[in-house]
């Protein structure tokens, strides 16, 4: 079994002049429309460090503070990963050193957790991991897990052998500079 | 006058909804920081091959 195609997806624009940027450099953004005709938008953070954080919410969703959290009982989750998955290949393509980040958002359930349990292994933060340990060798790039804030690290092998300290150099350079909570908003 | 107020309001409270806004992490965040950082566990290949079903998926990149 191979990754699925996916939805067509277009490369919309970048948006370089993000405000008090540092370390954030561009967003890029996708959209695509899926069978139901409901249109995605995909941001690709590019941040120092060739460190890039995929996110994708809904257009309709797009002004709410919970784009991220919202579930949409489409049951389509299988072609929307694919979809993210193959843009995160071009940006791969684009930039042959980059290590990736993702965040498992909670649900709206999980979400009314107490606030120290909220982020906690998070029903996406599973299926995001899972789903990419499917697709990328860790010949290729190594995997760094936080399930207390269901978040997950691609950290790219060829860039880590440069530098051993990749890690901890991409961990220090987000929370010198954003609070947890405002990392993945 | 007042609703060119109202206006610049609305439009300044888009933008703080938006973009990141740099906060330097004060002291009584550290603590949290290093609990962030301390927290990531580097997964093995025998760990991500026991998530994967064997021999059914390829790899891509």
């Amino acid at each position: 079994m191979v990754l699925g195609e996916g939805y067509r997806f277009r490369y919309c624009t970048s948006n370089n002049r993000v405000r008090e940027s540092y370390p954030l450099k561009k967003i890029h953004i996708y959209k695509f429309i899926n069978r139901k005709g409901t249109v995605y938008i995909v941001h690709v953070e590019e941040y120092e460090l060739n460190f890039f954080a995929i996110k994708f919410f809904l257009q309709k969703h797009r002004l709410s503070k919970n784009r991220y959290k919202f579930l949409t009982y489409e049951y389509d989750a299988r072609n929307i990963l694919d979809t993210c998955i193959r843009i995160g290949l071009e940006v791969l393509n684009r930039h042959p050193n980059a290590s990736f980040g993702f965040l498992g958002m909670p649900t709206p359930t999980e979400d009314k957790r107490a606030e120290n349990e909220r982020y906690f292994n998070t029903k996406r933060h599973r299926a995001y991991l899972s789903y990419t340990a499917f697709f990328f060798n860790p010949d290729s790039f190594t995997f760094h897990v936080n399930k207390g804030i269901s978040s997950y690290f691609l950290i790219n092998k060829q860039q880590e052998d440069v530098n051993p300290n990749l890690l901890k150099n991409i961990l220090d350079m987000f929370t010198d500079n954003y609070k947890l909570e405002q990392i993945f908003i | 006058m007042k609703s060119m107020y109202l206006i610049m309001g609305i439009f300044l409270f888009r933008k703080s909804k938006h973009g990141h806004s740099k906060i330097t992490i004060s002291k009584s965040n550290r603590e949290e920081a290093a609990k962030i950082r301390d927290g990531f566990v580097a997964l093995t290949k025998e760990q991500l091959a026991s998530m994967r079903p064997k021999n059914v998926y390829d790899y891509i990149a």
